[in-house]
């Protein structure tokens, strides 16, 4: 079975990374994609990621 | 994933847009205004609604959630990538067939037929055993599987040709299927 891929998308660097950090402390595999936009992230670009 | 950006619930625009795809979400959010709780929770992708700040056990609950949402997707379904590059979600139920054409399946259900880039090798290793390989060109659902006559077999009315070096295969293939049922 494929392995999940976990994408966090928030506006806010600072709680992107402590949810990072919480879910590599919480032993999610596989290591969390970090993904920050200070915009709302287009859909093409969401597209590309998924 | 946040869903108040810039002020403005931007993120519900894109909760819809991860509904059609089939993607479970967790939504982390500053908001408690109950009706953006409400618009959010309604979509069948939200698994779940956390306001910050939270402990870290509510984030791993959810996540058990969601982990047991896939696992349960993943058994049971492929995704492939439809003629408008959307992705389309196939229960491993709906597909009845599968025919092999240089780089590409054609993966055949009652109503349609879908074409992937992918050879059939690296195919039958995504699904499960209820594929089988009945010829160098096809693999069938043995689950919808009719009958097997001696150099063809019968699949919801469709007649596809069996090879002689799977035919033994299948039946003992489709008779472990059947014992363990």
């Amino acid at each position: 079975m494929k392995k999940p891929t976990v994408l966090i998308i928030d506006n806010n660097t600072a709680h992107t990374s402590t949810i990072k950090s919480l879910l590599i402390e919480l032993n999610y595999p596989p290591q969390p994609l970090s993904i920050t936009h200070l915009t709302p992230l287009p859909l093409y670009s969401l597209n590309a990621l998924i | 994933m946040e869903i108040i950006w810039n002020n403005h619930p931007l993120g519900l625009d894109l909760l819809s847009h991860l509904e059609k795809e089939s993607i479970p979400v967790i939504i982390i959010t500053n908001s408690s205004d109950p009706d953006i709780y409400r618009k959010a929770t309604t979509t069948k992708t939200a698994i779940g609604y956390i306001v910050k700040p939270f402990h870290k056990y509510t984030l791993a609950s959810m996540m058990e959630k969601v982990l047991a949402q896939y696992r349960q997707l993943a058994t049971n379904t492929l995704f492939i990538k439809g003629s408008k590059n959307e992705r389309l979600k196939l229960r491993y139920n709906e597909l009845i067939w599968i025919e092999a054409d240089g780089d590409y399946c054609h993966l055949n259900t009652p109503t349609k037929r879908y074409s992937i880039k992918q050879s059939m090798v690296k195919l039958l290793e995504q699904l499960d055993d209820r594929f089988i390989r009945i010829h160098n060109s096809f693999s069938i659902n043995s689950y919808h599987l009719e009958s097997i006559l001696p150099s063809s077999v019968e699949i919801k009315g469709q007649v596809l040709p069996l090879g002689r070096t799977y035919r033994s295969g299948l039946i003992e293939k489709t008779n472990i299927l059947k014992n363990r049922h």
